[in-house]
């Protein structure tokens, strides 16, 4: 009796140290399990986001624009004016830094909305790249990559300047990144079908530095510290009005039309040239 | 050897859920979600502007306003909201009592996608972004300290199944 006893209590021992083991083969498991896939495919993940990040900055093009465009020349102090014959009325300036992703944003949701407002004679719009990014509010290579891309842009033909911006705008390096890599800067050019020698040596020996520095100092004149400024008839839009073109490109034609039928009252000196 | 402290047969989950655990892991979710909501709204917020300022210092919004700031088009603080309104749901202590396979497996699940999708916006801020935002940041601590505790939780339930 007292044997049997023993004996079930020794049986039932086992039983439960078994019990245990397999309780805790079961946690080495899980733990195996769950941390070791996570840490390969944590390590996949980060592969991946390096080598996408590698592939996107090797294979850029030109980008062209072919929508409609209003006849575009560049004025004495390097900026573009695109404007159809005869108008005169209202004036969009757009001050920008190909390095400001709000810049980027700007074109990528209403850029070709503010090439057709020229096109359809809605507006005379002037473009006004200048360098925002300085040092040494800036580290390296911020302004300097805002410098190259704002050169290049100063050398390029008026009529492939909207095709160039997209392109710039585009291929816009990650903020604290390189990139506008003069290599780059020129094949996006050979895309477009402009690039020739002047080009060549407007852009590998920043050829319009003197007209960027005029033009950065110019809108430090004008009171323009963010990018992108846009200001229509010498009166800058509003945080609110730059936002909704931004989310709704369509409205920009209607801010154009308020402007153009109230009377001008104030035509800024900005608008003209030097 | 270590006898005991956890030999609890008979007794189920129920009652070896402490207290601080369910709080600690609640006020995680109310936290993660609170974060979430405010980053979406910034996401959204056109009073917002969204303008490049001369001599800004690095701040969130060179990263929420990133390549990285969506995924499949959809903007990563909403999939945040998602991810918290889930994993809120799923810790609370109903929950948590609950041995339904459903709910643990989700659970599990959730922190692992969690902890991968914190991983991947990680590496996208330090590796390729070079900035940190630190909201983001605070909702990936409240992630990984989720896993952390889920993955506790699931240890200590299969220790204990007989």
């Amino acid at each position: 009796m007292s044997k049997n006893n023993r004996q079930r209590s020794a049986r039932e021992r086992i039983a439960e140290e078994r019990r245990k083991e397999a309780a805790r083969a079961r946690q080495r498991k899980l733990l195996l399990g769950v941390l070791g896939g996570i840490t390969v495919a944590a390590a996949a993940v980060v592969v991946v986001v390096v080598t996408q990040n590698n592939a996107s900055r090797s294979d850029q093009k030109g980008i062209a624009y072919t929508g409609p465009l209003a006849p575009t020349v560049r004025q004495a102090d390097g900026s573009i004016l695109m404007a159809k014959d005869g108008v005169t009325a209202p004036t969009l300036e757009i001050f920008e830094d190909f390095q400001c992703p709000f810049c980027k944003k700007l074109e990528d949701s209403a850029g070709d909305a503010i090439y057709k407002a020229a096109a359809d004679g809605k507006a005379r719009v002037i473009f006004r790249p200048f360098q925002l990014f300085q040092a040494p509010g800036h580290p390296e290579p911020v302004p300097s990559v805002s410098r190259r891309g704002a050169n290049a842009a100063l050398c390029t033909p008026p009529g492939k300047w909207a095709s160039y911006a997209k392109t710039l705008f585009a291929h816009q390096p990650v903020e604290g990144q390189n990139g506008f890599e003069n290599k780059d800067l020129l094949n996006w050019a050979r895309d477009l079908g402009f690039y020739d020698a002047g080009f060549d040596k407007c852009v590998t020996g920043m050829e319009k530095a003197g007209d960027l520095a005029k033009a950065t100092q110019y809108a430090q004149d004008q009171k323009v510290n963010s990018t992108p400024t846009l200001r229509l008839n010498g009166k800058d839009l509003t945080p609110e009005q730059v936002n909704q073109i931004l989310s709704s490109p369509s409205s920009l034609e209607q801010i154009l039309t308020t402007a153009a039928s109230a009377p001008s009252t104030s035509p800024s000196p900005a608008t003209t040239d030097k | 050897m270590a006898k005991d402290v956890h030999q609890r047969p008979g007794r189920t989950s129920e009652s070896s859920h402490r207290r601080w655990f369910l709080v600690t892991t609640a006020l995680l979710s109310l936290a993660g979600l609170a974060v979430s909501v405010y980053l979406t709204l910034a996401h959204y917020d056109t009073a917002v502007s969204l303008v490049c300022v001369e001599n800004s210092t690095i701040d969130c919004a060179s990263v929420t306003s990133s390549g990285y700031s969506e995924l499949l088009g959809i903007p990563v603080p909403v999939l945040g909201l998602a991810f918290f309104v889930g994993i809120g749901a799923l810790t609370t202590p109903w929950a948590w009592r609950s041995e339904s396979p459903l709910l643990r497996w989700g659970r599990l699940g959730a922190v692992i996608v969690g902890v991968l999708f914190v991983v991947y916006l990680v590496s996208a801020e330090l590796l390729v972004l070079g900035k940190i935002c630190l909201w983001c940041t605070a909702v990936h601590v409240i992630t990984v300290a989720l896993f952390g505790f889920v993955v506790a939780d699931e240890y200590r339930r299969i220790g204990q199944r007989t």
